[in-house]
């Protein structure tokens, strides 16, 4: 009977010390944050081989085009392999290759797809498929990459004419050269601005010149033959109203795969003092403790301007001082803090600011206020 | 007769009663219970969680210490898209950095800047991409980043916009450029806003950590205030500060916000610097963990590569090994904290702003001048039979999952620009969409979208040019880019074939306009109303 007793002791406590190291061990295996498969092999092993390099180059390819390429693989190994989907990138996909299943000495394709869409410029796409049962070999990496060249380049790349901040006392205009290589003699044949009163739009022909350069300048990246270019003239009129502005341009060519290009035209007109950021915005003040921000104030074309503070919320410390050092010039920076000071009540604050200044083409400044101020 | 002994049996019936509840009471830890083993290895689209005390780098034996690397967010505080399987997103990283954390694991956080892109070419706007970016600041300071480069990218905010915002942040967060220093006169305005370099500490090792800005980048922003501050050429400072880091630190980390061929310049040019950032070539940087100074991240905040430092072989330089991480939601939470600073109180903000209701708006250039926005109500009296087809697809339900995400209902995104552009109707565009009490009848993507506004149309429904203005061919919605500009890469990443999903919207020839009355004009509020 003891005897009995003495092994069942001892299956009980070999089964919970196996338990015990087998739950420690697993949680101690990574999280593979690239996957590999993790099992270990059963039986002999298969030796997974690629025909090529796992990185193949589509090259230059067009917008909403597909690209596809297509890799052997073989199980060169005495044991059968596993195959696996693993993650892929966003907008990769890779093909099913049948049940994953490969015995000895055969072979199966990995078909990898990717369709260009809008994208603009260089690009790299992966797909992973994981291996099981190759002791060297976990995973398989299958990568493409390439240029996708839109139907229409610009110059600049970025896609809208920013004016960022402007005086409106006289005309400020940008320009943006409009190509193509795809179709080297591409036309812009017409050109809108939602609001012509505002924004002026022009289309000026490059001067053979012109293109040249701006054919070496492409041609450090990719070889190409530029016949025509155009550069469309965006001008902000004298006159516009202070502030923030956004505006379209539509160009119309005759390029077949794009005979419409928006621009977004976009910019603040300012007087001669600017301040950023443009308000007062502490969301998250502790009423205990209280806060500060620090704006700048940039006065245009002035040595000294003289602010006082006409109007500021309850309770605020308000003050604006010169930056110290500043050079002779007309330019001038002033720092203006604002300080929500501890003890003020909670609440929210939807304020404003207003400096009295004794400049002669801006009286006074309006500053937003923006402030939540929490019990604890 | 054999006697049967019962006790034997009862003591063999005891084990294997305990070893049957041990076997079964045993989780794996590493995969969701119930799942088969096909399961263990996790995709980019699988919806398990790892547990939050499974063990990472558990093949780095001997870490000791590590250096945690990210960088050109390019505004995606959010997986990229707002589809399902994409990968970044802050809540992820701060999940990794948890994790990291409660594994014991010292390591250093490193930013390489870009956390916007075209600010004022994005989808939600300039006003919109500076509170996007305040919120990353934070989200930075919150997860304790021990250095941010300063960027070309994020100063096209306006320099002095984010100088400023970078001035009232400068206790919480080091923002680090060794080449580019305030104008003597604003020096003591903005002193402690940008270091020089930062030294910090991952497990036994000192961490010296410096940047450079490409003074050519610099001078390409069309700021009027490019004269805030000074710039030097990178070689002109890097020989004496990488001696001093080398004098005072283990090992040393340059961050080059440049072109990737500067970085590589760099590198090379000052071996000592034992990690080079750089700006990547590609979204997807290529999947090479093999030990390398030069060290990139890719684009749009969906991976955080880990420098990982051992024992030194020789001298007190420490080794190093490279792991880039992608930030999936198989394997990582959207961690509460950033949960929060996103969908509360940046959504909170971008409300009381009224970023949507404020954005400067602008007549629409293809339509006739004057044309207002009616509504996909004020079109369904004349185009009962579109009006229904376009009632069951997804364009005519896009706000309601705005407001009432079936996947996250914490998620509501009414207030901010982004989304709006594509779940409403006419944003951007003046009488277009402006909030739910305002513009009701603009909810989720209607017919004007594509069309254009209809007002002129509905008042003289027989007027030739205002029909043809409203006309639009397949190829212009294709070439055109109208469908492209919501279903894109980010947006639709799996594919947009348009052959395929225009003929699911298409409806040319649905109704007929026998009946008198549709030839009838009517103002949009009579038009909304009519049955």
């Amino acid at each position: 009977m003891m005897r009995w007793i003495i092994f069942s002791v001892v299956v009980v406590v070999f089964a919970g010390i196996a338990t015990v190291a087998s739950t420690y061990f697993a949680s101690s295996s990574p999280i593979e944050l690239v996957p590999t498969a993790q099992e270990k092999p059963s039986g002999p092993p298969g030796e997974v081989t690629v025909d090529g390099e796992l990185l193949h180059q589509f090259g230059v390819m067009s917008q909403q085009s597909d690209g596809k390429f297509e890799w052997t693989v073989t199980n060169k190994g005495i044991g059968d392999i596993i195959l696996e989907k693993g993650e892929s990138t966003c907008s990769c996909t890779i093909a099913n290759f049948g049940d994953g299943h490969l015995s000895p000495g055969k072979t199966t394709k990995v078909t990898l797809n990717w369709n260009t869409k809008g994208n603009d410029g260089k690009y790299s796409q992966r797909a992973t498929v994981l291996v099981k049962n190759d002791p060297t070999k976990q995973k398989l990496d299958f990568q493409v990459s390439g240029t996708v060249v839109p139907p229409l380049l610009t110059m600049p790349r970025e896609p809208m004419v920013q004016f960022l901040e402007i005086a409106n006392d006289q005309p400020h205009s940008r320009e943006m050269v409009i190509f193509s290589i795809d179709r080297p003699e591409v036309k812009l044949t017409g050109a809108t601005s939602s609001n012509p009163a505002l924004v002026d739009v022009a289309i000026i022909l490059l001067p053979e010149k012109e293109i040249k350069i701006l054919q070496e300048h492409i041609g450090q990246v990719q070889k190409v033959d530029i016949k025509k270019a155009a550069k469309v003239v965006v001008t902000v009129k004298p006159g516009a109203p202070l502030g923030a502005f956004e505006e379209e341009v539509i160009v119309t060519t005759d390029h077949p795969q794009k005979p419409r290009y928006s621009l977004q035209v976009g910019g603040k007109v300012t007087g001669p003092i600017t301040v950023t950021p443009e308000r007062v915005r502490l969301l998250d003040v502790a009423s205990k403790q209280g806060d500060s921000q620090t704006l700048t104030v940039w006065v245009r074309d002035r040595k000294t301007t003289k602010f006082t503070v006409e109007k500021k919320p309850k309770d605020f410390d308000v003050q604006i001082t010169a930056v110290a050092g500043q050079a002779e010039t007309n330019a001038r920076k002033y720092q203006l803090t604002v300080k929500v000071p501890p003890g003020t009540p909670p609440g929210t604050v939807a304020d404003e600011i207003i400096l009295k200044t004794d400049h002669p083409q801006a009286s006074e400044v309006k500053i937003p206020v923006a402030v939540f101020i929490r019990a604890s | 007769m054999t006697r049967i002994e019962s006790r034997p049996i009862l003591a063999v019936g005891l084990a294997v009663a305990i070893l049957v509840y041990v076997g079964c009471s045993r989780t794996n830890p590493s995969r969701p219970s119930g799942t088969g083993s096909k399961d263990v290895v996790a995709t980019s689209s699988d919806s398990a969680t790892p547990p939050a005390n499974a063990k990472l780098f558990a093949d780095w034996k001997g870490l000791q210490g590590a250096v945690a690397i990210t960088g050109e967010m390019d505004g995606y505080l959010d997986p990229c898209g707002c589809t399902a399987g994409q990968l970044g997103g802050l809540g992820r990283r701060y999940d990794l950095f948890e994790k990291m954390q409660n594994q014991k694991i010292s390591f250093a956080k490193i930013d390489l800047g870009s956390l916007t892109k075209y600010p004022a070419g994005e989808r939600g706007g300039l006003e919109q991409a500076k509170v996007k970016f305040e919120t990353a600041l934070k989200a930075l300071e919150s997860m304790k980043y021990d250095a941010l480069a300063l960027s070309a990218e994020d100063l096209k905010l306006g320099i002095d916009h984010t100088l400023s915002v970078y001035l009232n942040h400068k206790d919480q967060l080091k923002v680090v450029s060794a080449n580019a220093a305030f104008a003597p006169a604003l020096a003591s305005a903005f002193e402690g806003t940008i270091r020089e370099s930062v030294v910090t500490q991952a497990g036994p090792y000192k961490v010296g950590i410096t940047a450079v800005i490409d003074p050519a980048a610099y001078d390409k922003l069309k700021d009027p205030q490019r004269d805030t501050l000074v710039l030097k050429p990178p070689e002109e400072v890097l020989p004496a500060l990488l001696s001093k880091l080398e004098a005072t630190t283990d090992i040393q980390v340059l961050m080059v916000q440049g072109p990737p061929e500067l970085a590589k310049k760099l590198g090379e040019a000052y071996p000592g610097f034992e990690i080079v950032v750089s700006k990547s070539e590609y979204a997807d940087p290529m999947h090479d963990n093999s030990p390398s100074q030069i060290v990139t991240v890719g684009q749009k905040g969906k991976y955080v590569g880990v420098v990982g430092l051992f024992e030194p072989i020789k001298e007190k330089t420490p080794e190093t090994r490279f792991h880039l991480h992608s930030l999936t939601a198989a394997r990582l939470r959207n961690a509460e904290p950033m949960r929060a600073l996103i969908d509360e109180e940046m959504q909170g903000q971008l409300k009381t702003l009224g970023i949507v209701e404020n954005y400067v708006r602008h007549s629409n250039v293809e339509a006739p001048a004057g044309a207002a926005y009616v509504g996909a109500e004020g079109c369904k009296s004349c185009h009962p039979n579109t009006f229904a087809r376009w009632a069951g697809t997804g364009h005519a339900r896009a706000f309601e999952v705005l407001i009432h995400n079936p996947k996250d209902a914490k998620r509501v995104r009414e207030f901010d620009a982004e989304c709006i552009s594509c779940h409403t109707t006419g944003f951007t565009y003046n009488t277009g969409w402006v909030s739910s009490e305002k513009t009701p009848y603009l909810k989720g993507n209607q017919c004007e979208n594509c069309h254009g506004p209809a007002s002129k149309h509905v008042a003289e429904p027989d007027n030739l040019k205002f029909r043809e203005a409203m006309h639009r061919p397949p190829e212009l919605a294709d070439k055109g880019g109208m469908c492209i500009k919501c279903h894109d890469e980010d947006n639709s990443p799996k594919g947009f074939d348009f052959a395929v999903r225009y003929g699911q919207v298409a409806h040319k020839g649905m109704d007929d306009y026998q009946d008198s009355r549709v030839h009838k004009g009517m103002t949009p509020e009579q038009a909304r109303a009519a049955k």
